[in-house]
């Protein structure tokens, strides 16, 4: 089979030596095993030796460490970032006129409680947020309590173990600025009005 | 058909093959794939509107196993049976061991295919992926497939032909390792007939799953698949094999590294670290031992590549083969934990998962099928144009399949992780899913040409088959019998110099020339003893210290057993399929711990039977849901119409979770068998089960009258299936009740 020299590409160029045996017809070639196989067979083998050496022996960090690391910076991050925000009434209302950081709060309230209480603060299964009245809410430091510990008999979940405090802070403000804002799809308004923040 | 006169080496004996049963198990595969395919276009099309999901039984939750079960055991199975049936015969040289045998088996498949189509609906299941059949359907697959090792093993020893063709190497293998995968993987307490629990929990249970479902793509959709490929790719092209010593080297070396990989469906959950860099590392070193089927398959061609152009069994071979390359190079990289850490749990699975059955399994069947169809007939095949079609219309199919579901599961998972620059995530979890709609279209398309596809081959063979000769046509062939003594080939020596001190040296030199393995396909008993030792050992290395290592489970103290309610509901949550589209496992990433709280802990699954984690998110991951969203009003809103609280959804409403009565009565009986796969309720819980459930779905009927103002509107709701729902998913997550580690001071600031 190695005589045709005219078609290179569909003959087998060194002439493979054929096995003895055949099955049903079928013969094999005694052809050895592609040398870039092989080695990269090895490859994968000696590669899995060696990573399972660094991470087994406490070299390497586990998949745990890794997060924790990445975490703690990221909290560091953001706690740098927001600074030292107290739960206090100054610091509320001063966060209420700062745009910058409404819209951070923004994303946290669209992801977090938009689900219940409507992208625009309307109310779904929550109540209306924009009305000026309240469940819960008597002066403008209360947001930070029931965020921080919810309402869980009334659906609304404790926050406190997934925002670290000034992400806390930052959300009340942001919710108390949707005050007086007009929703799509308002729900009836709850509880008793609560005079304007800025009143004495 | 056995001879009357005495057996001797000298003698012939006279013997037919049984044709027939290989063009039933052809028949039904078309069919099954006919079946199981329109259900994927179905599913497909449900995700772009949620309407589709027009009744209960036909929600997506419930078809989509059916669509899997469909395609990989009705599908692919029967193929698979095809295939051996039709070239075991011929390379053994023997009729099947027993006509009966045969037909029992065909029609015994049949009827558990038909089972699986009814029950599955029904939303009869165990909750576990490709493992959904109830435990009476289980028992007759075992059965069966018992039925079908018989058969299998009795042709391979009344064989007349000594050493046994790779193919029956890779059937073997298949035989062994899908016998102890399904079993295993299958251990349940029922609770009634329609209902149980897996005897493992959580990570355990994880972890046999995975063991299984990787193992079922091995297995199942590999092996047999290659085995298919050895016999009626050379036979197609008329052309040797390319390598036997590669066959050797790729045949075992799949056979035991397979096993091991299965964990790496499971990085980054709460199963233990070293089970996850195995199942990796495994994975990795599985990248060569499949391309040697892919080599051994393309290279075989060299020499006819000219006609691979003009013959459309070999088209349909050729992009089989190169799709297996490319899923088989796909999969060690998905393997990688931080590749995954993006891959898993979206579209890029689904992708890769689609791309190796639409294009290696599915075009091997259909080349096969091609091949067989004129030899099976008897009678060339009627309108080759239409086969032509076929291969042409299902390619493009796939490539419009799999491309924009590539593009989706790479977006999702991008925009999963992406944080704005004031450190909140960019996209809410439902905007993920709405930009892909579009790409979901695409992949509807793709499954449709794909399906009229076969529409068209299954035409060209109706009409073949309606020229098929009133009788067929027998062949009786003549081979002397296998004789008793046979001579081993010898090993030969080492050309390495004779000298003690490198004696071992000579002995693997020897070794490594793989004539030994010649003497093993003499002997096919021994042969598959070492497939099973190869697969078991595998096994054993991982299930034993998964199932000893204490530590690897902590337990954690505030984690207690569900409720009789709860367990309700979670059993409505398993029969409704929700594991299919939300996930219940957050893994140690931060953006996925800033979507959805702390990250799962494996004390907190230790009562999950069966484990609940899921592989997809097409909805969002709930495994915290108790305690991001515990509004039960939130809860029956969204049920009924899940985009009166998420515009866009497309999760299917549940109606009839709404309309239907709570059996409150159940609850005995599920934490019964529970209570017998370890979970502790005593015999009080036991029996107290049924007044418990009653008193809770009161207070979460109460619940629902305090968040809605009044009772007016859902007072219809009092105690019907929603209730439980409710419950369960109200307790999810809840009991870990673990403050988050905020920011250590200033120890660690790295992120890497």
């Amino acid at each position: 089979m190695s005589h045709s020299t005219h078609d290179p590409v569909n003959e087998p160029r060194a002439g493979p030596t054929l096995c003895q045996h055949e099955s049903d017809g079928i013969q094999e070639y005694d052809n050895p095993m592609p040398l870039w196989w092989s080695g990269l067979f090895w490859v994968t083998i000696i590669f899995s030796v060696g990573y399972a050496m660094y991470f087994s022996w406490g070299v390497g960090p586990s998949s745990q460490q890794e997060y924790q690391d990445e975490l703690g910076g990221f909290y560091l991050e953001q706690a740098q970032k927001l600074g030292d925000l107290q739960p206090d009434r100054a610091t509320i209302d001063s966060l209420m006129h700062n745009d910058k950081m409404l819209k951070a709060a923004r994303g946290l309230f669209l992801s977090n409680c938009a689900v219940c209480h409507a992208a625009d603060g309307g109310g779904l299964t929550g109540p209306n947020l924009c009305d000026g009245s309240y469940l819960n809410i008597k002066k403008l430091e209360d947001f930070y309590s029931v965020i921080s510990n919810g309402v869980v008999p009334k659906g609304m979940p404790a926050w406190d173990k997934r925002f670290i405090p000034a992400q806390r802070v930052l959300l009340a403000a942001y919710v108390a600025s949707l005050r007086g804002t007009t929703p799509a799809a308002p729900r009836a308004p709850q509880g008793t009005e609560v005079p304007p923040w800025d009143a004495k | 058909m056995s001879p009357s006169h005495p057996a001797s080496a000298s003698t012939l004996e006279r013997f037919s093959y049984d044709d027939d049963i290989v063009r039933k198990f052809m028949f039904v595969t078309l069919l099954w794939g006919v079946v199981g395919m329109l259900v994927g276009v179905i599913i497909a099309a449900q995700l772009t509107m949620p309407q589709a999901n027009v009744a209960q039984w036909l929600s997506f939750g419930r078809l989509r196993p059916l669509h899997t079960n469909a395609v990989i055991f009705a599908f692919g199975g029967n193929a698979i049976f095809a295939a051996v049936y039709y070239s075991s015969q011929r390379l053994l040289k023997t009729r099947m061991l027993s006509d009966l045998l045969s037909r029992v088996h065909f029609w015994g498949w049949q009827l558990i295919i038909v089972g699986a189509a009814v029950t599955l609906p029904l939303g009869i299941t165990q909750g576990k992926e490709y493992a959904e059949l109830e435990w009476p359907i289980d028992i007759a697959v075992v059965l069966i497939w018992v039925v079908f090792a018989v058969n299998f093993f009795g042709t391979v020893l009344r064989r007349r032909e000594r050493h046994i063709y790779v193919a029956i190497w890779f059937y073997i293998a298949t035989v062994i390792a899908i016998a102890v995968l399904y079993i295993f993987n299958n251990l349940v307490m029922p609770a009634d007939w329609t209902r149980s629990y897996s005897i493992y929990a959580g990570s355990q249970d994880a972890f046999m799953q995975w063991w299984y479902g990787h193992n079922a793509v091995a297995f199942f959709l590999t092996t047999p698949f290659l085995g298919l490929m050895y016999y009626f790719l050379p036979k197609a092209a008329n052309r040797p094999v390319f390598s036997y010593r590669l066959s050797i080297v790729h045949f075992w070396s799949i056979v035991f590294i397979y096993i091991w990989a299965g964990p790496h469906h499971l990085h980054f959950t709460s199963i233990p670290e070293w089970a996850s860099t195995l199942g990796m590392l495994f994975s990795l070193m599985l990248w060569m031992p499949s391309w040697g089927g892919m080599i051994n398959g393309l290279l075989t061609l060299r020499g006819a590549w000219s006609r691979v152009a003009e013959d459309p069994v070999l088209k349909f071979f050729v992009v089989g083969i190169t799709f297996y390359g490319m899923s088989t190079f796909e999969g060690p990289l998905l393997s990688i934990k931080s590749v995954n850490a993006l891959s898993h749990y979206t579209d890029w699975t689904i992708a890769h998962v689609h791309a190796g059955t639409l294009g290696w399994v599915g075009f091997m069947v259909f080349g096969m099928v091609y091949w067989l169809a004129p030899r099976l007939f008897q009678t060339a095949i009627v309108k080759p144009a239409w086969v032509n079609v076929h291969f042409w219309l299902a390619t493009i199919g796939i490539l419009l399949y799999i491309i924009p579901i590539y593009a989706a599961g790479l977006m999702q998972g991008l925009m999963w992780r992406t944080f704005n620059a004031d450190g909140v995530l960019e996209y809410d979890f439902l905007s993920t899913v709405t930009k892909l709609i579009p790409l979901y279209w695409i992949r509807t398309l793709g499954g449709t040409c794909y399906l009229v596809a076969l529409f068209i081959g299954c035409a060209a063979l109706w009409m073949t088959w309606l020229r098929r000769p009133r009788v067929y046509d027998v062949p009786v062939f003549e081979a002397p019998a296998l004789a008793t003594a046979w001579i081993a080939e010898p090993t030969p020596e080492s050309p390495l110099p004779k000298n003690s001190v490198i004696e071992v040296g000579r002995t693997i030199d020897r070794f490594a020339m793989l004539n030994w393995h010649r003497n093993l396909e003499a002997i096919p008993l021994t042969f598959t003893v070492w497939v099973a030792i190869a697969v078991v050992v595998a096994s054993l290395f991982e299930i034993i210290p998964m199932f000893t290592i204490r530590s690897d489970i902590p337990r954690i103290s505030t984690v207690k057993p569900y409720t009789p309610l709860e367990c309700i509901g979670r059993d409505i949550y398993v029969s409704e399929g929700c594991v299919n589209c939300h996930s219940q496992m957050i893994r140690p990433l931060v953006a996925e711990t800033e979507r959805y709280g702390e990250y799962s802990k494996p004390g907190e699954s230790v009562f999950d039977h069966p484990f609940l984690w899921g592989s997809r998110r097409i909805g969002p991951d709930l495994a915290r849901e108790g305690v991001k969203n515990p509004s039960a009003l939130w809860h029956l809103r969204h049920f009924t119409n899940p985009v009166d609280t998420s515009p866009g959804s497309i999760m299917p409403a549940y109606s009839h979770l709404i309309e239907q009565p709570l059996d409150f009565t159940q609850s005995g009986r599920s934490i019964a068998a529970l209570a017998k796969v370890g979970v502790p309720y005593d015999s009080v819980a036991i029996g107290g089960a049924e007044a418990a459930a009653r008193a809770q779905a009161a207070t979460v009927f109460a619940q629902l009258v305090t968040e809605n103002g009044n009772a007016q509107g859902v007072e219809s709701v009092r105690e019907t299936k929603v209730i439980a729902v409710i419950a369960y998913l109200q307790r999810l997550g809840t009991d870990l009740n673990k403050p988050i580690d905020v920011a250590p001071a200033a120890t660690s600031g790295g992120s890497h």
